[in-house]
């Protein structure tokens, strides 16, 4: 996977030369740092990806505001240089970008970007779901058959149909249990105390 | 209520979903159904045509860094312009891509006159000379042989522009940049900003001239 290689600061990448005929236009993007916009985007648009979906849980939303981070960031970031102040700016770009996404859409800041929290883990190469431990916790608090209808909607991408087959009751039921489970465990999370994952 | 239940399907169904007017009691249970969705395991992954797709939108000469497909861009400058149809003008407007903000593409006056710039020896391929012409400034390039003119003033607010780096135009007031044949390659402005108009110009008996207005 793409990675954040610190070495790149002290060391041009091996095509920092070639890179310069015809793609000069990008020098803004300093040598020393990324050898062009393609490498900042290659590098890290699975990053953003991935922080976008975890905030907001869909495919079409997470691809919006990651194409809408890029455009925006790319740009300016042509004039600055290193590693780190790429991987800052991305990550407020994203930010801004997250937090605009929910004022134009519900009104209310549903999930946000804490840099402080993220840029740590923005340097780690990315793992996929990396946030089971804490919907572990979550789902384990609640009774068996919240948790079971939680667990096969939302994790195992059961239709309702066949949710309520599983647990032999009626799709209505199943409705029922599913909305119940979620407002309780939004309780349990209220009562976790601080969120660690979403940002606020 | 409803509104909710419609949102945590849409997720669930992989759905963008649509908005609702959101209680606070709403906000926890929505920030908790993206939390689990985003947890179905394998989820997290960017589309590689996504990302594929994206890539390529990045590269679009209106975003400008990579360099100006020249042949596709414009059958002006030299070879245009020596036959004296002026006039003709905006072809490459329905040649450039995307959403370039509207510019007037070609300044070509109804009156004007050949105003000679420099001395044809002066101008080596890629070269760059500013020009005042009297009621036009700009630059005159020599690109593979080809001519250009642009204006040399900032089509957001007037200001004049400088040569940076021999290939790019840059303007001191907000930091705006062009490529030297007028396209805009970036700048921090909050709306888009045309490209940099272009005018005519030609070489004639060892002399570069653009066509200028004679008023």
């Amino acid at each position: 996977m793409n990675r954040w290689i610190p070495g790149r600061r002290e060391r041009p990448g091996p095509d920092a030369e070639t890179s310069s005929e015809p793609r000069t236009p990008l020098r803004l993007v300093d040598g020393e740092a990324y050898t062009g916009w393609e490498a900042i985007y290659l590098d890290n648009v699975n990053r953003i990806y991935r922080l976008m979906f975890s905030k907001v849980g869909n495919r079409p939303d997470a691809e919006d505001l990651t194409a809408e981070v890029f455009l925006a960031a790319l740009r300016p970031l042509r004039t600055s240089a290193s590693v780190g102040e790429v991987r800052a700016y991305l990550l407020a770009t994203a930010r801004s970008v997250l937090a605009s996404h929910w004022r134009r859409t519900l009104g209310h800041e549903i999930t946000a970007i804490d840099i402080e929290r993220v840029a740590a883990d923005f340097g780690r190469p990315p793992e996929t779901g990396r946030s089971p431990e804490r919907v572990a916790r979550i789902l384990a608090a609640l009774p068996d058959r919240y948790r079971r209808i939680l667990e096969l909607r939302f994790l195992r991408s059961y239709s309702i149909r066949e949710a309520a087959g599983e647990l032999g009751i009626s799709i209505g039921n199943a409705k029922v249990l599913q909305h119940r489970a979620l407002r309780l465990a939004a309780e349990v999370v209220r009562d976790d105390g601080p969120d660690d994952r979403m940002g606020r | 209520m409803k509104g909710l239940r419609r949102y945590v399907e849409d997720l669930l169904k992989g759905r963008r979903p649509r908005s609702f007017p959101v209680e606070e009691a709403d906000a926890d249970a929505l920030r908790l159904a993206i939390e689990l969705r985003a947890a179905r395991p394998g989820s997290d992954a960017p589309r590689e045509e996504f990302v594929a797709d994206l890539h390529r939108r990045l590269a679009e000469p209106d975003i400008a860094r990579a360099p100006m497909p020249v042949g596709r861009r414009l059958v002006l400058g030299g070879a245009f312009a020596a036959t004296g149809a002026v006039a003709g003008a905006s072809i490459d407007h329905a040649l450039t891509r995307g959403a370039t903000p509207p510019g007037d593409g070609t300044l070509s006056p109804n009156r004007g006159r050949w105003h000679p710039v420099a001395d044809a020896a002066d101008l080596p391929d890629g070269a760059v000379r500013s020009f005042d012409a009297g009621s036009v400034t700009g630059f005159v390039t020599r690109d593979s042989g080809r001519l250009r003119a642009v204006s040399g003033v900032c089509t957001h607010q007037g200001c004049r522009l400088h040569v940076e780096g021999g290939a790019r135009l840059r303007c001191p007031c907000h930091q705006a940049l062009f490529a030297l044949d007028g396209a805009v390659v970036h700048h921090r402005l909050p709306a888009p900003i045309p490209a940099l108009p272009r005018l005519a110009v030609r070489e004639a008996g060892g002399v570069v001239q653009v066509y200028v207005s004679s008023a």
